[in-house]
């Protein structure tokens, strides 16, 4: 009770949710790198060396900073991306494809995001603009882009660019991502389905509620049903009815998505209204929200909105995200604190980024050597750069993505490496890896590679400006120069947010040496030992790790 | 408009042109979205858009653009394979994707083919008795020399069987999403269907049925077991289910009164009003469909 009331006495605005327990087996980590860690997740970009340097000074300045970093234009893509992760919207096909648009296989990489990123954009949108946060299941408008508009029926802006807040045209309801396309071309369904897969995603997704995770026993289940039809079972059978009662009844509102074709772009393209009401029929059921009857989509977005578990799933689902694991029972407590500020916030996203990013799990730099083994188990105290993120940074680190047909390499399975690097497909991987394996060490050490030649290109070989990562030497600076050790210095707090120790120092010279002499301590010999050098402080584990 | 169109669907006809929302079509609300920041968790109450009176015209409208006959879209497709050629699309009057390029292919007649159609035609006589009818569906587009267009996806069948009494026996189904640019009538203006329909002329008289949904130019409704037989006067029983632009479906019950007119109640409605509807157009063309 002492520590606190201590903490609360030091504390000048204390959040709800930042009551750390007594003898709490979290530690948390440096300001400096905690820093650098919200960087990462707030706006997929390396701290500034001004940043690191203001931080360094006053640890204070780090919850500033995270504040500005809430208000970024950046956030809006990072939470595309940690969406994706959970809502498995970006997948590499559909039951379409670009060619079914007049569009080019140029296009495809791009017509697969685009379709795929429509529901988070929407997300995103309204996290980022002080929408409250029941918009994205009430919103009578959705976000697209220029690709979107041409394919499908959308008001999109005169004269705009990129994403943008636009309306469906074809009397869909106003329902938020539920009347997204981008939503029902992922989670497809088919004559025997009947939409009860979509309606199992909008449990996930909306109240976290997964029913398909529920355990099943078919051998429990038999008793008493023997010969009776499956159709029937599912309507009668106590255990099937566990789920199927609320199942069906969801899965019966969403059938003006119903496509009579699968694999149809003529169906696809467009809400079919007129066929609201066949669901009842087709699955015996009227449509409900867990027993609340509904009329329509725009009925359901407001009943998902109005149910009590919808504000607790956005504070799981964000923590999930943020802390980079599930959430436990052991959670529970946390998660309310999150949920009822959020709440209290007006439901507003930015207000529940800031108490997570608040919380000893999300500040966690390691654990006590004391802590529980279930603790230890469970916190992930040291985060792996994924794909999209490595991919944010190295961008603005070098000005490169790494393209290939106009696929982005770190962000596809078809012909890249997303998946081998840890991250989510949303069909066969559905959570992001947390433990380094040797797939993701060679893509970061490729990634690292280009990037570095990249860069080294750029600063040394063709001397353009503003240069990219090495601000002073040139390529006749000696090793023994000042101004060398400096470059070294300079790039190690950059990139790894710790300032380099002598050892550091000593064996980064060592490196760059010894592939100056192994390419024959030529005039060029420096290029190349600077993209080694550059190499390995990008593929360094404090720079792969936040 | 290029020949190979299917984002043309975007914004054409049905696929854009509802009553619902036509206020925002040209993209101003999108500027400002939420910008009354309503209570979002209010409950959700339709405000009805249209009177009982505006709901009956809308359906009478709607069946006034033409009885969705499977032999329209049918005919239109076989009409525009007289642009074919030796290559393109390919064998035979039906479209194999898997043997087109991607996107589709190009004829030297400048029609373009994409897309793939099963074709069934049934053609049996069986002592006196026959049946004649076709099944054609798929995903396709074609566009015609000038670039005008027919797009489906779903599928189409009829068939009728005659008896040697003189019994004949007519059905059919319109289903998915289809337009023909050519036209200005249902098929004209885009068609989004489940619909079903089926007729019977016999010694007994004669019945006709319709089940299922239609939504043309911004008007959908459901036939729900609506049928007309001669005991009835000609006139319909069952359920026509319209649907308002707020989003809620009204029912008018046909009963058994035999006039035309039913009772009609929306969810909205504190009470049950009673609404007449026209529906000739399609009863008649349907009645028609008995010559096959």
């Amino acid at each position: 009770m002492i520590v606190l009331l201590a903490l609360f006495a030091c504390a000048p605005a204390p959040s709800p949710v930042v009551v750390a327990p007594v003898a709490d087996p979290l530690v948390p980590m440096d300001d400096v790198r905690l820093l650098r860690r919200l960087s990462l997740d707030l706006r997929g970009v390396l701290p500034s060396v001004e940043e690191l340097d203001a931080v360094e000074a006053d640890g204070a300045q780090v919850d500033i900073y995270r504040d500005q970093f809430l208000a970024d234009p950046r956030l809006e893509g990072r939470l595309v991306a940690l969406f994706a992760e959970q809502w498995h919207t970006l997948v590499d096909a559909f039951d379409v494809d670009v060619y079914d648009f007049d569009l080019t296989g140029e296009d495809a990489y791009r017509f697969q995001r685009s379709v795929g990123e429509e529901p988070l954009r929407l997300l995103a949108y309204v996290a980022t603009h002080d929408r409250p946060w029941s918009e994205i299941v009430t919103a009578d408008y959705t976000v697209a882009n220029e690709l979107l508009a041409g394919v499908w029926p959308l008001a999109y802006p005169e004269g705009g660019e990129g994403w943008e807040v636009s309306t469906y045209t074809d009397d869909r309801p106003a329902a938020g991502v539920l009347a997204s396309n981008g939503l029902w071309w992922r989670y497809s369904t088919n004559p025997f389905n009947q939409n009860r897969t979509r309606a199992a995603a909008v449990f996930r997704l909306l109240v976290c509620e997964d029913f398909p995770a529920r355990p099943v026993s078919f051998a429990t289940a038999t008793e008493g049903f023997e010969g009776v039809s499956s159709a029937d079972r599912i309507q009668s059978d106590p255990y099937c009815l566990a789920c199927h009662a609320s199942i069906e009844p969801l899965a019966s509102a969403l059938f003006g998505f119903w496509w009579f074709r699968q694999n149809s772009p003529t169906e696809m393209v467009t809400y079919h209204a007129e066929r609201e009401m066949l669901g009842a029929d087709a699955l015996n059921a009227e449509p409900a929200w867990f027993g609340e009857p509904v009329a329509g989509l725009e009925d359901l977005g407001r009943h998902v909105a109005a149910d009590g578990r919808f504000s607790e799933c956005a504070a799981r689902t964000m923590a999930t995200a943020l802390w980079r694991r599930d959430t436990v029972l052991e959670d529970q407590p946390r998660i309310e604190a999150l949920e009822s500020a959020f709440v209290d916030g007006g439901m507003r996203m930015p207000v529940l980024l800031r108490d997570l990013t608040d919380t000893p799990e999300y500040r966690a730099g390691a654990v006590t050597d004391d802590a529980p083994e279930a603790v230890s188990a469970r916190e992930v105290t040291v985060r792996l750069l994924g794909p999209e993120v490595l991919a944010t940074v190295v961008e603005d680190l070098t000005g490169w993505r790494w393209e290939h047909g106009g696929y982005d390499q770190l962000g596809n399975d078809l012909f890249g490496y997303r998946m081998l690097m840890n991250g989510v497909d949303g069909v066969y991987i559905t959570r992001p890896a947390q433990d380094p394996t040797l797939t993701w060490a060679l893509v970061t050490a490729r990634t690292a590679e280009a990037s570095a030649y990249i860069a080294v290109q750029h600063d040394l070989v063709q001397g353009t400006s503003p240069r990219l990562l090495l601000q002073t030497v040139t390529a006749t600076t000696p090793a023994s120069d000042p101004v060398f050790q400096d470059e070294l210095a300079a790039l190690h707090w950059r990139l790894l947010a710790r300032r380099a120790t002598a050892d550091d120092l000593a064996a980064l010279t060592e490196l760059w040496s010894t592939l100056y002499e192994a390419d024959g301590s030529r005039e060029t010999s420096v290029i190349v030992a600077w993209t080694g050098v550059l190499a390995a402080l990008l593929q360094h584990p404090e720079f792969l790790s936040y | 408009m290029s020949p190979s169109c299917r984002a043309a669907l975007a914004s054409f006809g049905l696929l854009s042109a509802g009553c619902a929302g036509s206020d925002r079509a040209d993209g101003d609300s999108a500027a400002a979205p939420g910008e009354d920041d309503v209570d979002q968790l209010a409950p959700f109450v339709a405000e009805p858009v249209w009177s009982a009176d505006e709901m009956t015209a809308e359906a009478e409208r709607l069946v006034a653009l033409g009885f969705p006959d499977p032999n329209v879209p049918f005919d239109a497709y076989k009409a525009l394979f007289a642009y074919r050629d030796d290559t393109c699309p390919n064998a035979g009057d039906q479209l194999v994707g898997q043997e087109m390029p991607e996107g589709g292919c190009l004829a030297a007649s400048g029609a373009h083919f994409e897309g793939n159609t099963v074709i069934i035609e049934t053609n049996i006589v069986e002592g006196a008795d026959a049946i004649r009818g076709f099944q054609f569906g798929g995903d396709f587009l074609i566009s015609d020399p000038s670039g005008a267009w027919l797009a489906g996806g779903g599928g189409m069948r009829f068939q009728t069987v005659r008896s040697n009494n003189g019994d004949v026996i007519w059905s059919g189904e319109a289903a998915g999403t289809w337009i023909d640019t050519r036209r200005d009538d249902w098929l004209g203006l885009g068609f989004s269907s489940t619909f079903t329909f089926g007729g019977a002329s016999t010694a007994d008289g004669r019945t006709l049925t319709m089940n299922g949904t239609v939504g043309v130019d911004g008007v959908y409704v459901q036939f729900v077991d609506v049928a007309w037989a001669d005991a009835c006067g000609g006139y319909p029983t069952g359920h026509l289910r319209i649907r308002d632009p707020s989003g809620v479906w009204a029912d008018l019950d046909f009963a058994d009164r035999c006039d035309g007119c039913g009772t009609l109640t929306h969810d909205t409605l504190d009470d049950a009003t009673e609404a007449c509807v026209d529906l000739s157009p399609f009863t008649s063309a349907l009645a028609a469909l008995e010559a096959g």
